[in-house]
């Protein structure tokens, strides 16, 4: 009990109450489960000291993860407005479990540009939302062609600058390209690796209408997508290609919104926006996807309780349902697959999750009325029918055991 | 040489239509018959011989059990899907399982795998042009419907490997469709089209600007097409029957071929009429030796009654997408019609009405998909071209993770070429391996995903879990090839796969078969040749046949007569041998020895008359 020191290098005294950051998301930071807990302890009320003593985890371990939270800007100290600098964002935690940021495909060399390894072929417009206001230097004056009143085109600066080596091998090799062509996949490569904004990338000016985006983006596709060159010796040219294209397609996705946009970048979103209840929802409910692939079922299950109460969506109430059966909660699990079955009475998976959760609460008869109704559902799911059929067997067993 | 020349195929669920482009212009090749289309069956006749096309479609009443029709129901499906369960009981022709959990079909004994039938199609496509082309064509592009999954796309892909094309490419349907609608027209805008075929009914949303199409969204429903509003037409039919005779007419394979023909048929004539009368002579036979018919009429009212369920769905199908999407109905600024089922006035008025718009009468719903696919054959390969498609992949792909998950890496609708990664961790201490299983899917539960392959990373550090880092990275190419890698970001241990084989055939299987279709080609043409040489050789034997007794009685006198008799006789017996043999060499030879002895004996018989 004694041996939680009255100080912690880089917080200060045990007896504050710290809080956590309003802008701190763990699920960008990537938090572990270990650090997650902590943190889900720490409410502006209880001395830090406490929070050591009753966190379970030996004191050592706490205090090392208070110092990391803290480090990552999760942790505000009393009087405090802002959280120091945090790391970069990282893309959506999830699964195996998770931890940081991916690093990039095809490490880049000559970038320079920031400590932070990001994946600047797949992300290139995650974290440039300030930067977007302003001109795109690296796309420079166009120079060919009018640019008033003329139909929008993608415009890049061709002339290299100061090649790397690698890039007058990229101009010398032996290829079916022209030089044009290779100047101008070169160019963009330069902007995806210095991580320029989507409107570079795309080589229009900042805040570009939607119809000229269009416009632009259709005539750099017909350059550089690789069915353009279909049969043809790229050479080292087909690698970059692809990469070039997929970082423009990306950022058009990005700058024109839609589903696919949000899908692909989820940090996207601007993070002044005021916070909707279906955003709050989402929020609770990642958390508790990460809590629970910590293998915290139990805890997981508050947090999509609280994500269900305030956005009883399906894709909620199915993933609560898999969690509480997983928990050992059947009845929870129940509940919560009827709901989800009544919001999607033609969908199959729908309806195996609920005689999933009726085998579980020992309901067998009920499965099996569930599982004969969801084959008679036709699905395209190949696998899912066979989840299906392989359900119905086994449930069928055993209702025939004594 | 071989041509460069690529074709385009519309691999249909019942017709099937080939075209090129020639000249910067496409155009649908027509068959022998002079028909546009196809019909995508194929027979087994009792002789064993394969019928493809319409001679398939002609015998299939006699014939219902080896004949098979819409097998891209079946293609890349597996056993226990709802789509061979359904096929099980309406199909005349045997239905068995594979070794592979696939779908094989059995024909007069013989076992056939899906994709082979298909072949057998994709192959009479390319006989088509090549006759049309007189040249060989050793490349295509393939449509699918936009739903396809990885392997059902794959297996299209065996099938045409097995017919002994390259597909360079398979596109979905509605996609090729807009390509057709868009080509040669300087146009700037948003489109549906709205596919409603033989089997699938398909939706898509594209843009298009500057001979650019780029899909924006696409979905479907696989269990959906014209067969469905026949089956109503087939049910309405057998009820009324059962309810005046007290006979279920569908128990009786012949009749069940004779009420699809002919449901088929007033289906489309009410596309053009009120009504139409359905007339079936000596239907079914009762078991006192008398026979009934089946007579009535059917009315467009009628059949708009009994399939308006289907038609509503596919307007559901629209709302959805356009939801998902995110695209307003009044962003859109033409639809397109495909597939034989938009001629039916009911379906043009319900899609006018969604819309708000009139839909483009400017294609043929027929012949769109196949012009589609030619113009994206040449956009590939023909340097004029000046058109590229923005295709997307149709499905989520993304790996199983802890608690049975999916994890999506890449959404569906994602243009491609794309790549996405992520970084995952270890779930136990000491976890010195990962296995990454590769899905593709909607589903939030792995197992309700399709699997397309999986790997296993060895050799990761021991260490607490959570410590050691898995970086997995997804690609799709421009041709749709998923290849996936994973890798130690701490050792930089890699591990990868590029998901290839799931169609339901081994590379040994296809192999095979790709060599026993090269046999039959062979055996086609050389057959031709014998069928030939066997009649004029029947010609011959017939005219000596009769000239015997007269020469006989003319020459059997002399001792060389009776030499020469016998020599006949054993020339004629040596003709027979090699006709029943089927072999066109040794009949060749004895066809010229039957028509030496047949001008002697002819010569024989004119001396002694002049």
């Amino acid at each position: 009990m004694s041996n939680v020191p009255a100080e912690i290098a880089g917080i200060g005294s045990t007896q504050q109450r710290l809080r956590v950051s309003p802008g701190f998301d763990p699920l960008k930071a990537a938090v572990g489960p270990e650090e997650y807990f902590v943190l889900s302890r720490i409410d502006g009320t209880q001395p830090l000291r406490e929070i050591l003593l009753n966190s379970g985890l030996p004191v050592d371990r706490c205090i090392a993860i208070v110092t990391r939270l803290r480090s990552i800007g999760a942790l505000l100290l009393p009087g405090e407005a802002a959280a120091p600098a945090a790391a970069a964002p990282a893309k959506t935690s999830s699964p195996i479990a998770i931890s940081r940021a991916p690093t990039p495909m095809k490490p880049m060399t000559g970038s320079g540009t920031g400590p932070v390894k990001r994946p600047s072929a797949s992300f290139p417009a995650v974290a440039d939302a300030p930067r977007r206001a302003a001109p795109a230097q690296s796309s420079d004056p166009p120079t060919t062609g009018p640019v008033a009143a003329a139909p929008m085109i993608a415009q890049h600066d061709l002339r290299l600058v100061k090649p790397s080596p690698e890039e007058l091998a990229a101009l010398a090799e032996h290829n079916d390209l022209g030089d044009a062509e290779r100047r101008l996949i070169l160019a963009i490569a330069r902007l995806v690796e210095s991580r320029a904004d989507a409107y570079a990338l795309l080589g229009v000016p900042a805040q570009t209408d939607v119809r000229d985006l269009k416009r632009a983006y259709f005539q750099l596709s017909k350059e550089i997508h690789p069915d353009r060159y279909y049969g043809r010796k790229l050479g080292t040219f087909g690698d970059r290609m692809a990469l070039v294209f997929e970082a423009c397609a990306r950022a058009y996705a990005r700058l024109t919104g839609g589903e696919r946009a949000r899908a692909s970048s989820p940090a996207a979103q601007d993070d002044d926006q005021p916070q909707t209840q279906q955003d709050y929802a989402a929020e609770l409910f990642d958390r508790a996807c990460n809590v629970e692939i910590g293998g915290d079922a139990l805890g997981a299950m508050k947090l999509f309780a609280a994500a269900i109460r305030v956005d009883p969506q399906l894709r909620y109430l199915r993933r609560a349902a898999n969690c509480a059966l997983i928990a050992g909660q059947p009845r929870t699990a129940l509940e919560y697959a009827k709901k989800a079955q009544m919001q999607a009475p033609t969908d199959p998976s729908a309806a195996r999750l609920l005689a999933t959760a009726f085998r579980a609460a020992g309901k067998l008869s009920d499965a099996e009325d569930v599982l004969v109704m969801a084959m008679a559902l036709k699905t395209e799911n190949d696998a899912l029918a066979a989840e299906l059929r392989h359900d119905l067997a086994e449930v069928r067993r055993l209702l025939a055991a004594p | 040489m071989a041509s460069d020349k690529v074709i385009g195929i519309d691999l249909g669920t019942t017709n099937s239509c080939v075209a090129i482009v020639e000249d910067g212009t496409p155009s649908v090749i027509p068959n022998r018959g002079g028909y546009k289309t196809t019909p995508s069956m194929v027979a087994i006749a009792e002789n064993g011989k394969r019928l493809v096309g319409h001679i398939a479609k002609r015998q299939a009443i006699t014939n219902a059990e080896n004949t098979v029709y819409a097998a891209k129901r079946l293609i890349g499906r597996k056993w226990g899907s709802a789509a061979v369960r359904s096929s099980l009981e309406i199909m005349p022709y045997r239905i068995v399982e594979g070794p592979h959990d696939d779908v094989r079909i059995m024909l007069r004994d013989q076992v056939f795998s899906v994709p082979e039938v298909s072949a057998y199609i994709l192959q009479e496509m390319k006989l088509i042009s090549e006759e049309y082309l007189g040249e060989e064509v050793p490349k295509a592009v393939v449509t699918v419907p936009a739903y396809f999954n990885d392997g059902q796309r794959q297996a299209t892909k065996d099938a045409g490997r097995i017919a002994g094309l390259d597909v360079i490419r398979i596109i979905n349907e509605p996609t090729a469709a807009a390509l057709a609608y868009g080509f040669g027209r300087n146009i700037e805008r948003k489109v549906a089209v709205y596919d409603l075929g033989g089997g699938t009914f398909d939706i898509s949303i594209l843009e298009i600007g500057n001979g650019v199409f780029e899909v924006i969204s696409t979905a479907g429903d696989t269990f959906l097409g014209g067969e469905d509003f026949d089956r109503r037409i087939i049910d309405w039919l057998v009820f009324g029957f059962e309810k005046q005779h007290g006979i279920d007419l569908r128990k009786d394979k012949m009749a069940l071929q004779r009420l699809k023909d002919v449901a088929e048929k007033a289906k489309c004539e009410l596309s053009s009429v009120k009504e139409t009368e359905i007339n079936l002579p000596f239907i079914i036979s009762t078991g006192r030796n008398e026979a009934l018919h089946l007579q009535t009429m059917l009315t467009r009212d009628k059949l708009e009654e009994l399939t308006s369920d289907l038609i509503d769905r596919t307007v559901e199908i629209c709302a959805r997408t356009l939801e998902e999407a995110e695209i307003q109905k009044s962003q859109i600024e033409d639809v397109i019609l495909v597939g034989g089922m938009t001629r039916m006035p009911r379906v043009q008025s319900a899609v006018a009405e969604f819309f708000g718009l009139e839909p483009c009468k400017g294609v043929h719903p027929d012949e769109v998909v196949a012009l589609g696919a030619s113009i994206q054959g040449a956009a590939l390969t023909d340097e004029k071209s000046d058109i590229l498609l923005l295709d997307v992949t149709p499905h989520s792909l993304g790996i199983m993770i802890v608690g049975g998950y999916f994890h999506k890496l890449i959404e569906q609708n994602t243009t491609v070429p794309t790549s996405e990664q992520h970084v995952f961790t270890t779930v136990k201490d000491n976890q010195t391996s990962v296995k990454i299983l590769v899905l593709q899917g909607e589903s939030d539960r792995a197992e309700e995903n399709e699997l397309l392959g999986e790997f296993v990373l060895t050799g990761l550090r021991r260490a607490p879990r959570g410590e050691v880092e898995v970086e997995v990275m997804f690609h799709i190419s421009a041709d749709g090839i998923v290849s996936v890698k994973a890798r130690d970001l701490e050792t930089g241990l890699e591990q990868s796969i590029t998901v290839t084989a799931t169609s339901g055939l081994t590379e040994d299987e296809i192999k095979k078969m790709v060599e026993a279709n090269k046999d039959y080609m062979v055996e086609v043409r050389s057959g031709q040749e014998f069928d030939k040489a066997r009649h004029a050789a029947e010609k011959a034997l017939e005219e000596i046949e009769a000239l015997f007794p007269q020469v006989t009685d003319i020459i059997a006198g002399s001792d060389f007569g009776q030499d020469a008799v016998k020599k006949a006789r054993a020339v004629v017996d040596r003709t027979r041998t090699a006709i029943a043999a089927k072999d066109l060499t040794t009949l060749t030879e004895a066809t010229e020895a039957l028509n030496r002895t047949l001008n002697m004996f002819r010569g024989v018989v004119s001396k002694t008359r002049g």
